[in-house]
Parts: C-alpha cells; sequence; structure tokens
C-alpha cells in the first residue's frame, strides 16, 4: 500500500514538473515580453532597464532556476495590467467558480451514475433507448451552442432566466445546466457499459446459482464491482469540467476563475495566465491522486499488488 | 456462452417498441453517414456552393432574416450585421473547420502511434518518459493549455492546427504501444525475424496493417472531439482569425446578435452540433460491427 502510494505521488509530482516547464518553455518561446508589455517608441536602456529586472538577458537555464525558485516560494508574479500579484487576483475568483463547478459536477455526477445504472439494468428497452439518445445528445452538443440556446430561449424569449451575472441562484441554473450536461452523459453512458460488464461476469452467474434474489445481486455483487470503472471517470471528468468553466463562465458572463483566464489570453497578460494554468494542474492532480486511493480502497487488488 | 445468454435473457426484458420502430435501426446510421457525405463533398467544393464571397459585405443588406423566418431568397439563412450572407460563411466555415479537424487528428493520430511504437519497441527508460507524457496529457485539460499556447503565439494558423493536432496524441500512443508489445510476442513476427527482415520493414509491412483497424476506430472517436476543440477556441476568438472564418468563429461573432439576429448563431452552431453527433453515431456503430470485444 505504501509502496503505491509513494509510485502515485511520485508520478503526481513528475506531471506537476512537466506542466511548469512548458509554461516555461512557452512564455520564453513565444519572445521578448518587452517588445508587446512597452510601446515601440521606447528608448533602448529602459528597454534594457526592464529586461535586466525582469531577468531576460540572462542565460536559460539560470532563468529556468530562477523561475522554479519563486515558484516555490509563492511568487506567481504580477499581473500587468494592475500591478497586483497575480495570485491574489486569481483566489478572490475561484469561490465562484467553485461554486458553479461544484453544483454542476455533482448534479452531473448524480444524474449521469443513477441514469447510467437504471439504464443497464433495462437494458434495451425504451428507457435504456432514450436515456442513450440524450447521453449522445448530451455530449455531442458544443457547451457554447447549447449556452447560447438556453439564453435565447429562456433569456430572450420567455424571460425567465438572467443571461449573465451571479447574483442569485436564478443565475446558476442556465450555467449549472449547460456544464453538467456534457458531464452528466458521459458519466451516463461510461457507468452503463461498467454496469453491463459486470452483469456479464461469472461471479454474478455465481450469485444467482445460489439463490441470491436479483436486488441482492444487484445491490451487493454488481454495483460494487461497477462502481471502480466509474470512480477512474468521475476523476477524468472534473478536468473536463474546469476547462468547461472557461467556455461556460464566459457565455454567461459568470465572474470565476475560468472568465479571469478567457480575459487574461485575450489580453497576453502572462503572469494570470500561468497562474491559472499551474492552479487547475495542481488541483487536477490532487483530484487523481484522490481518486487512485479510492480506486486501492474499492479494489483489494490494486491494494495488493501496488498496480492496477 | 449459452449459460452466459441465458443468464442476460432473464436480466434483460423483452425487446421495446422502439426497437421494433428501428431507432437503433441503420437508417440513423445511414442519416449520419450522408449528413457527413455532405459534409465532406461541401467541404471539397466549397467555392463552386458559396452564393457570396464568405467575406463579402453588403450595408444595405443587413440582419436579413432566413427565409423560414420570412426572409427572401437572395439569403436563404439570413445575413450578419455587416450584410455577409449566413450560408455562404456556414459553407465556407464548414471547409476550414473540417480541414482543421481532419489535418489535426491526422497529426495526432501519426504522431501518437508513432510515440507508441517507440515506446514498446525500445522498452525500458524511452518507454518510462514517453507514458509519463502520456499519463501528464491524459490528466490535464487540453484546453486550457491550448488557449495559452495560442495567446502566445497569436493568430498562426499553423500553430493552431499543430495545437489542435496534438490533443488526443496520448490515445493513440496508448493504443499502439499495448497493441506492439502483444504483436511483438506473436509467432509470425518472430518468424519474419527470423527470416531476417530488417527491423522497420517488420513494424511497417506485418505489425502496421494487424493495429490499423484499431488506430482508426480511435481516428472516429477522436474527431468530434477534435472539432469541439477547434471551434471552442475560434468561439473564444483565439482560433481561426478573420478574414478566415470557421464555425466556431461564426457563432462568437453571432452571440453578440442574439436578440436582433439569432440566426447568425444558430445556423453555424447546429451544423457543428450535426457532425458531432453523426461522428459519433457512426463511430458507435463502428465500433460495434468492427470490433465486438471494445463495446
Amino acid at each position: 500500500m505504501l509502496g503505491f502510494i509513494s509510485l502515485k505521488l511520485l508520478r503526481a509530482i513528475a506531471t506537476l514538473w512537466i506542466v511548469v516547464t512548458f509554461v516555461f518553455i512557452i512564455l520564453r518561446a513565444s519572445g521578448d515580453p518587452t517588445y508587446v508589455l512597452l510601446p515601440d517608441d521606447t528608448p533602448q536602456y529602459i528597454i534594457d532597464i526592464y529586461r535586466d529586472r525582469w531577468g531576460i538577458n540572462r542565460p536559460l537555464w539560470q532563468q529556468y532556476f530562477t523561475y522554479m525558485g519563486s515558484l516555490l516560494q509563492g511568487d506567481f508574479g504580477v499581473s500587468f495590467f494592475d500591478f497586483r500579484p497575480a495570485l491574489d487576483l486569481v483566489l478572490e475568483r475561484v469561490p465562484k467558480t467553485l461554486q458553479l463547478g461544484l453544483v454542476a459536477y455533482a448534479g452531473g455526477a448524480i444524474i449521469g451514475v443513477t441514469l447510467g445504472v437504471i439504464a443497464a439494468l433495462n437494458r434495451n428497452t425504451l428507457i435504456d433507448r432514450a436515456t442513450m439518445a440524450v447521453a449522445v445528445f448530451g455530449y455531442s452538443m458544443p457547451n457554447f451552442f447549447f449556452g447560447l440556446l438556453l439564453i435565447i430561449v429562456f433569456s430572450l424569449q420567455l424571460r425567465w432566466l438572467p443571461p449573465s451575472g451571479s447574483d442569485t441562484w436564478q443565475h446558476m441554473v442556465m450555467p449549472a445546466v449547460t456544464l453538467g450536461l456534457a458531464a452528466a452523459s458521459q458519466i451516463a453512458r461510461f457507468t452503463r457499459s461498467s454496469v453491463l460488464e459486470v452483469l456479464r461476469q461469472s461471479y454474478i452467474r455465481t450469485a444467482r446459482a445460489k439463490g441470491a434474489s436479483w436486488p441482492r445481486r444487484i445491490r451487493w455483487h454488481a454495483l460494487p464491482n461497477a462502481a471502480i470503472p466509474t470512480v477512474t471517470v468521475l476523476g477524468f471528468q472534473f478536468g473536463l469540467m474546469i476547462a468547461g468553466t472557461v467556455v461556460i463562465e464566459t457565455v454567461f458572463a459568470w465572474p470565476g476563475m475560468g472568465r479571469l483566464f478567457y480575459q487574461a489570453v485575450n489580453a497576453r497578460d502572462y503572469a494570470v495566465v500561468q497562474t491559472i494554468i499551474l492552479l487547475i494542474a495542481m488541483s487536477i492532480i490532487v483530484i487523481n491522486l484522490l481518486v487512485d486511493l479510492l480506486y486501492a480502497v474499492l479494489d483489494p487488488r490494486v491494494r495488493l499488488t501496488g498496480s492496477n | 456462452m449459452a449459460v452466459i445468454d441465458q443468464s442476460d435473457a432473464i436480466l434483460v426484458k423483452p425487446p421495446s417498441f422502439v426497437k421494433r420502430i428501428g431507432l437503433d435501426r441503420p437508417w440513423i446510421v445511414i442519416f449520419a453517414g450522408v449528413y457527413l457525405g455532405l459534409v465532406v463533398l461541401v467541404a471539397i467544393f466549397a467555392p463552386l456552393l458559396q452564393p457570396y464571397d464568405h467575406a463579402a459585405q453588403d450595408l444595405f443588406e443587413i440582419r436579413n432574416p432566413p427565409v423560414f423566418m420570412g426572409g427572401d431568397w437572395n439569403y436563404i439563412l439570413g445575413s450578419d450585421d455587416l450584410g455577409r450572407d449566413v450560408l455562404s460563411r456556414v459553407i465556407y466555415g464548414t471547409k476550414i473547420s473540417v480541414v482543421i479537424a481532419l489535418v489535426g487528428t491526422g497529426i495526432g493520430a501519426v504522431l501518437g502511434s508513432f510515440l507508441g511504437i517507440v515506446a514498446a519497441h525500445f522498452r525500458g527508460w524511452v518507454d518510462d518518459v514517453i507514458m509519463m507524457f502520456v499519463d501528464a496529457q491524459s490528466s490535464l485539460p487540453f484546453l486550457i493549455f491550448a488557449l495559452a499556447v495560442l495567446a502566445f503565439f497569436s493568430g498562426s494558423f499553423i500553430v493552431l492546427v499543430i495545437v489542435v493536432g496534438i490533443d488526443g496524441w496520448e490515445r493513440y500512443a496508448r493504443l499502439s504501444r499495448g497493441m506492439t508489445l502483444a504483436g511483438a510476442s506473436n509467432t509470425y513476427i518472430e518468424a519474419v525475424k527470423a527470416l531476417g527482415v530488417p527491423t522497420w520493414k517488420v513494424y511497417a509491412r506485418h505489425l502496421l496493417p494487424n493495429i490499423l483497424p484499431a488506430l482508426m476506430i480511435q481516428f472516429t472517436i477522436n474527431l468530434p472531439g477534435t472539432i469541439l476543440l477547434e471551434t471552442s477556441l475560434s468561439f473564444l476568438g483565439l482560433g481561426v482569425q478573420p478574414p478566415m472564418t470557421s464555425l466556431g468563429q461564426m457563432l462568437g461573432y453571432g452571440r453578440d446578435y442574439l436578440l436582433q439576429a439569432p440566426w447568425i448563431a444558430v445556423a453555424p452552431g447546429l451544423t457543428i452540433f450535426f457532425i458531432t453527433l453523426s461522428i459519433s453515431i457512426l463511430g458507435d456503430w463502428l465500433r460495434d460491427h468492427l470490433d465486438p470485444s471494445l463495446r
């Protein structure tokens, strides 16, 4: 078990290192930021001062270590636009994103898993077909287009819900539904196939042979085993959902981290972009780590052999 | 097998009328196939089909509604806020989106399959390093990275295609690595090796043809995601840049006119939706028919 955890921890650190290095390479490969940020007619000696202050004239490996060092100290740089620490700027947007994300994620996961199980247990019936039809619709639908359709119908035609902002619970309905739809569809599809897979196994047949009732077979034999792959897809969906918030928050003008990312990207505010990427990467890596540990709890084979 | 079928028969209720009326029947697959065929034809013959140039403006004809909303036949799908013909733009945008998706998915397929085979061939630390990147790529949301890269290399079409291509490479890598490892222990591979066939030829002539069907299926699975990535990027204003246009970029533009002229956004939106829907339906069908073990 300890070996298993340390292996996963090592892998998480490796992933984080790749992300940090990637961000560094992108920042440096895109050219000299002084050209972007200073006016065209800035005298050369002022450019030199800034190049010196930002350390751009030093060798690349030195810049890399300075960069890593400042990240480790929690220094993520300063926003070029309002000159506040990028980390503060990002952190004050995080609660709004968590609020939206958690509602959408919890809703998507509960609805997805429930529908997936129901569809699998009623395989090839009307319920199954209808659920899967909705699921195919859900993950083929571009989230930004679905959001716009909701705005057209519920804000502009029916005038039931506000199209933008985040003041009341009504503001949250459309963004949460849009964000949750894709997740629910994917989770439903995946849950259905993993339940069907389990029902085919020989131990279900054994359970039936020894006289276990249908509810008992499902509750105690099928579902716990189907939960293992489902947990993986739940973890995976979390990452997709964070990517989704960038689009959804922009569509519905939800003042969260995703919208800040969109604004920072468009304004080329490097420090903010970098901070958000690192923050997102870190949170996803932690979630994946938790999923892996949950996996070990659910599946004794993982615990014993130290690999999956 | 008979025993398993029997236990299934008890769990599964008899087929419903949905099955009888054939919602799972090939007609929906045929419909998807015909639609995709049309999309490909539109993409190939775009310049011939466009009634107007996609960028031509006519400020006397702004925001004309489409035919079915009371407009006239000069602008079948209406015109946008600069008097550009929406139909012409959808045709042109479809072409650009399809080209980016196909080339992009192709880049990912070739790169990923190659790295997967390399990992399986060399094993050891090469394998470890490649798989470390595979893990990193698959655990992080690519859209975020794509947006950052495009922000720093703004406006380059080539960079956009490459970025879209990088998305999904890890799935081909995983697949081809696993299948190469499994295939390399087959007796026919050992036989050609024993005959002294050069290594590259073993891979190109004997192994690749065996893993190609699985890679093709992966291609259809990845394609909708690639299309959604490009359209999302363009929707957010970092993908295809004007005067060029794509379906996603049209949607992003139409977003500002939802009240006065919703057709500007709805026409490209529905086009994207039906493309990804058709590919999903066709992909599912392919998977079930070509490789029942995958499901």
